[in-house]
């Protein structure tokens, strides 16, 4: 398709002119007109006016986007003319005829581009243009498209052409933009290559002229480049290194093979590191170097070269290891104890830290330098040289030892095996033994011993080195001498403490013998139990018992005033006194059977002991107990004694107190004497006023209130006076805490259990009750056995053989699994036994059981306790573990004695 | 070809693909161009070395890419370089059709260097028209079916362009069968 229009133009604008364009003379073209409706599609935005510039007929889609502009309005009003400027009259526009008009809607201000033409009819004017539009967008903001515009018109052209320089413009300047950012990138390189390049001329002038060693590798660790420094380092010049790897040409025999891995795995990923190493020169000779490689990268981030900057830390790493020797010698020496353990340590330290294979120590003894200890390096087979040492004794001044001995200076040997006059030079060569040294070891300014060591190498001799073995072999003197010391001190130490303890047990013994009374048998219906803790060794503090009938018995205690043994003499005195007087006050009685009233008992006592215990210049605080149980009577007397508590039944506490004066402080003084009644369930408590006085970290007393309160839960929960006694001692040891008891602590506990019969009856029946005491040890339990056995006697024999097993598996286990509160603490057990049932109650002070956390039985022997309570629980009709005071743990078994058929059920239980 | 071909396939690479693959492709293709400008003419084997490396390093035939690069180019690289121009050219898609000779005609004035493609419509129906497409440049019929696609999308108008003649067979230039739907237009 072709593009149409311009000729239609042309024939256009020579109807305009109104004058034939065709040259004189030639024949007139024939008259070409257009009808209405090609005229309307060829000017789709032309006007026609009249004179008045009444609009008489406008273009169609003129007329649709400016709706105003229709016949019958003035162009005048409708439209201005931007160019040429003026307002718009017939004459004004037939005078700018030749002009083109810019016309401006008013409205809408859409500019309209064109020509009037001037027309000979009522139509006196005609503007022909389109709208002048710069920007494609204005196309379609105006409501237009193409094909609103006659072919011909060149505006849609136009507009293509201002659309391609639009975009050629928007390209130049992403291109510009493009550049310029090049540019910047450019200019950045240039200046980072600039820096490059200094930078890599400064580094290969100081890697010329460093005194270190450098060397460049390529990406393979191949040599490409070592400098002089390398040079003078290694002996190698740049020649023999090129193409060649460093280590290969560096590394030796010593060199230490996880630094080579470290190092390889390192290259491996293309990283540099630091480590020291050790390498071998051209020469052979060893030496330290620090190496520190950086991969230096290409622009990919790949690795081009290595540069490996090598210095000699030789000098820096003897030194380093002498110190660690020296230091680690001296550890060794301080930490120990025992002295030849001590000597074979710093052999071995020696020895490892520089790499020799064997060292040795020679003792001076008779005359003569004897082997005393061998160390050698586990990879070392060096059997002939330790053996040919073993059989060799020095004289002074004999073999190389000797000669140390005699010069007391250290000496060094480059090669042992290849010197004539040293004597195991066969054995050494045989077990590879080159190079060695040794340094005298003083003691007191003598020669008390020879250190010998010997390495795999020929040895230079190392100035420093001897030097520092020598302040080694200084140190060991030095060690010896300091535990000779310290031996003396301990053993002296030992004897003291020895004697100390004699002392002590000593005291124990004259207290637990003189001033402490057995707790008398044969007593029923008390349950009687005491101790005694002196707080340093032995003190005054005493009691006694006396027995008068199986209902009738007393207890005297009494504290001698003063500590150690004079009062423990005294005391021992009183109680003797006090036996004295009882055997011969009863044995001179009315002859009615009655006994001598306590009041005359301490009257008599009183009158033999006042005079020579005021000679003494001392006194005894006593109190004298008797105890009724046939018509339930505590008569006493209390001479300054600490008072006793009077525990009730019911719950009550009563304070038992006399007021006479201690013995021994008044001659005239006449002790009188009061009496109490006394039940079943109550009970006595006698204690010295250490306990009460016991103070804890605060520095607070225990106090007779704490006492009270303690012993009514003792008592009303009918806590054995045995297990009583421990918790209170325990009580009163975890109130003192840290604390150091100052005072003596004793006490006494009776309790009244009623008039109980005993369980000896011939036919095994009949209410009784005992209590037994038993050790803290799995292997002393048979009394147990016996005793439940007598007790549970009435019952079937299953019935008793079940109940005996349950009482054995029980107090095993609290032997075996509770920590014991004292070093003599006990066991109770209380046997009872009713006519329905016997019972078995273990007391014990400690951790409380706690059965649920064991209830399934364990067979497979490992575990003891699961077994027994399974069998426990199996055996007896009831089973009850509690703890009815704090620290107070009770086990109750009962066999109830008709009940063949729980057993029944219990043995097919256990057959299963 | 002119610039603006190149740089509409710059464009849909680095809209789908990212600026690194177009790198990749613009030195697969050994062409080292850095901003195509819209109204130059470059060598056409440029804009066929670019399609042949886009297809190797996208792993799709080339014709599955100058199908997508015809529609990308109306979508985006028409609308954006021509702006108003494009939607002016039509209100519907048989208009724009019909504007597509003169369109071209005119850049083929205005630059002469260029070498643009010449379009005829014959046989123009209420709902389809035969599609003329003269070029010398071979191998581009799956552009303009493109082409076609990208302009029902614009228009909303569901179209198919069918090759009914084809330079491959020996014909002088290629002819596709158009058909819109005249339901969607109206």
């Amino acid at each position: 398709m072709s593009l149409p229009g311009r000729p239609k133009g042309e024939s256009f604008e020579r109807q305009r002119e109104g004058t034939p364009a065709s040259p004189a003379g030639a024949p007139a073209p024939p008259w070409i007109g257009l009808a209405p409706q090609q005229f309307a599609a060829a000017f789709p935005f032309h006007i026609a006016v009249d004179a008045a510039l009444t609009i008489l007929q406008v273009g169609a889609t003129l007329q649709r986007l400016c709706p105003d502009v229709r016949p019958g309005e003035s162009l005048d009003r409708l439209f201005r003319s931007l160019r040429p400027e003026g307002r718009i009259t017939l004459d004004w526009v037939l005078e700018h005829k030749a002009r083109f008009f810019l016309l401006e809607h008013a409205t809408s201000k859409l500019q309209l581009r064109g020509e009037f033409v001037e027309l000979p009819g009522d139509a006196r004017l005609l503007f022909l243009g389109s709208p002048w539009l710069t920007d494609s967008t204005e196309v379609a903001a105006r409501g237009l498209g193409f094909e609103d515009f006659a072919v011909h018109d060149p505006v849609v052209d136009l507009l293509q052409v201002f659309q391609a320089s639009k975009m050629a413009l928007a390209d130049a300047k992403k291109l510009a933009a493009k550049l310029a950012v090049q540019r910047t990138e450019l200019r950045a390189a240039n200046e980072r290559l600039r820096e490059q390049e200094r930078e890599s001329r400064r580094l290969a002038l100081i890697a010329a002229r460093t005194d270190n060693a450098v060397v460049l590798t390529d990406a393979a660790g191949l040599v490409v480049w070592v400098n002089e420094g390398f040079t003078r380092l290694t002996g190698y010049t740049l020649e023999e290194m090129l193409g060649r790897k460093p280590g290969a040409v560096l590394q030796g025999l010593r060199t230490d093979k996880a630094t080579v891995h470290r190092m390889r795995d390192r290259l491996r990923r293309g990283e540099g590191f630091t480590e020291e190493i050790l390498n071998y020169r051209k020469d052979g000779g060893e030496y330290w170097a620090a190496i520190e490689v950086q991969p230096i990268p290409d622009e990919q981030g790949g690795t081009t070269h290595y540069m490996s900057i090598e210095s000699d830390v030789t000098a820096r790493r003897a030194e380093q290891q002498r110190l660690a020797v020296q230091f680690e010698v001296a550890t060794v020496l301080a930490q120990a104890v025992d002295l030849s353990a001590a000597i074979h340590r710093v052999l071995r330290v020696i020895c490892e830290h520089l790499g020799w294979q064997v060292g040795q120590l020679w003792q001076v003894a008779d005359d003569r330098l004897q082997l005393l200890d061998t160390w050698h390096a586990k990879s070392a087979d060096v059997r002939h040289f330790v053996a040919g040492s073993r059989a060799l004794r020095f004289r002074h001044g004999e073999g190389y030892p000797g000669r140390v001995w005699a010069t007391g200076l250290p000496c060094w040997i480059a090669d042992a095996s290849a010197t004539p006059d040293f004597l195991r030079a066969d054995d050494a060569r045989r077990d590879r033994l080159r190079g060695a040294f040794a340094v005298p070891v003083p003691v007191r300014g003598q020669v008390w011993g020879v250190a010998e060591f010997f390495s795999a190498r020929i040895e230079k001799a190392d100035p420093a080195l001897l030097k520092t073995f020598s302040t080694i072999g200084v140190q060991i003197g030095e060690f010896i001498v300091r535990r000779a010391a310290q031996e003396a001190v301990r053993e002296e130490k030992r004897l003291l403490e020895e004697a100390r303890r004699r002392e002590l047990r000593t005291g124990f013994e004259i207290q637990r013998s003189l001033l402490i009374g057995e707790v008398p048998a044969g007593i029923v219906g008390a349950d009687i139990a005491g101790y005694a803790e002196p707080s340093r060794g032995i003190d005054g503090d005493f009691y006694a018992f006396t027995r008068f009938r199986s209902d009738c018995f007393e207890l005297l205690v009494g504290d001698v005033m003063g500590k150690g043994v004079p009062a423990a003499l005294v005391g021992a005195a009183v109680r003797t006194a006090y036996n004295q007087v009882v055997t011969e006050l009863v044995a001179g009685g009315r002859g009615d059977g009655g006994l001598p009233p306590p009041a005359a008992i301490v009257n008599a006592l009183h009158e033999r002991l006042t005079p020579r215990l005021i000679e003494l210049e001392t006194f005894v605080t006593l109190a004298l107990y008797r105890f009724d149980l046939a018509d339930g009577r505590l008569s006493y007397v209390n001479a300054g004694h600490t008072p006793g508590l009077l525990l009730r039944g019911g719950g009550g506490v009563e304070r038992i107190l006399g007021e006479n004066v201690p013995v021994g402080a008044l001659e005239g003084e006449r002790y009188v004497q009061a009496s109490v009644p006394m039940a079943a369930g109550d009970a006595l408590l006698v204690y010295s006023d250490g306990l009460t006085e016991a103070r804890n970290v605060g520095d607070e007393e225990f106090g007779e209130g704490r006492l009270r309160g303690f012993l009514r839960g003792l008592n009303a929960a009918e806590v054995p006076a045995r297990i009583g006694l421990q918790a209170l001692r325990k009580r009163v040891r975890d109130y003192v805490g840290e604390r150091v008891m100052r005072d003596d602590e004793t006490a006494v506990l009776i309790g009244l259990r009623g008039p109980l019969a005993t369980l000896e009856a011939p036919d095994g029946q009949g209410v009784g009750e005992e209590t037994l005491e038993l050790p803290w040890d799995p292997g002393g339990l048979e009394p147990l056995r016996q005793r439940v056995a007598v007790a549970a006697a009435g019952l079937q024999a299953e019935a008793r053989d079940r109940l005996v097993l349950a009482a054995h598996e029980a107090a095993t286990n609290v032997v075996r699994h509770v920590r014991r509160p004292f070093a003599d603490a006990t066991l109770t057990c209380r046997l009872r036994r009713q006519a329905d049932r016997v019972t078995v109650e273990l007391w014990y002070v400690g951790l409380p059981f706690e059965p649920q956390a064991e209830r399934v039985p364990d067979f497979s022997g490992d575990s003891e306790g699961g077994f027994g309570l399974y069998i426990i629980e199996r055996a007896v009709s009831r089973v009850a573990y509690d703890e009815p005071v704090l620290d107070v743990c009770r086990t109750r078994l009962e066999q109830i004695a008709d009940n063949a058929a729980i057993i029944e059920a219990s043995s097919q239980d256990l057959a299963d | 070809m002119y610039g603006m071909v190149n740089k509409a396939v710059e464009e849909m690479v680095c809209m789908h693909h990212g600026e690194q693959v177009w790198e990749q492709i613009k030195a697969k293709a050994g062409v080292d161009v850095d901003v195509f400008m819209s109204n130059e003419a470059y060598p056409d084997d440029i804009t066929y070395r670019l399609v042949g490396a886009a297809s190797e390093v996208l792993g799709a035939p080339a014709e599955k890419i100058l199908e997508a690069f015809g529609e990308h180019w109306v979508l985006h690289t028409a609308r954006d370089a021509y702006g108003g121009l494009l939607t002016a050219a039509g209100r519907t898609l048989p208009e724009f059709l019909g504007n597509l000779p003169n369109f071209h005609s005119r850049v083929a004035m205005i630059f002469p260097r260029l070498q643009p493609p010449r379009f005829e419509c014959t046989d123009v129906g209420a709902n389809r028209l035969k599609l003329h497409y003269h070029t010398h440049r071979p191998g581009l019929a799956p552009f303009v079916v493109g082409l076609m696609q990208g302009l029902g999308k614009m228009y909303a108008t569901p179209v198919t362009a069918t090759l009914v003649q084809s330079r491959d067979d020996g014909a002088d230039h290629d002819v596709f069968d158009v058909r819109w739907s005249t339901a969607a237009a109206a």
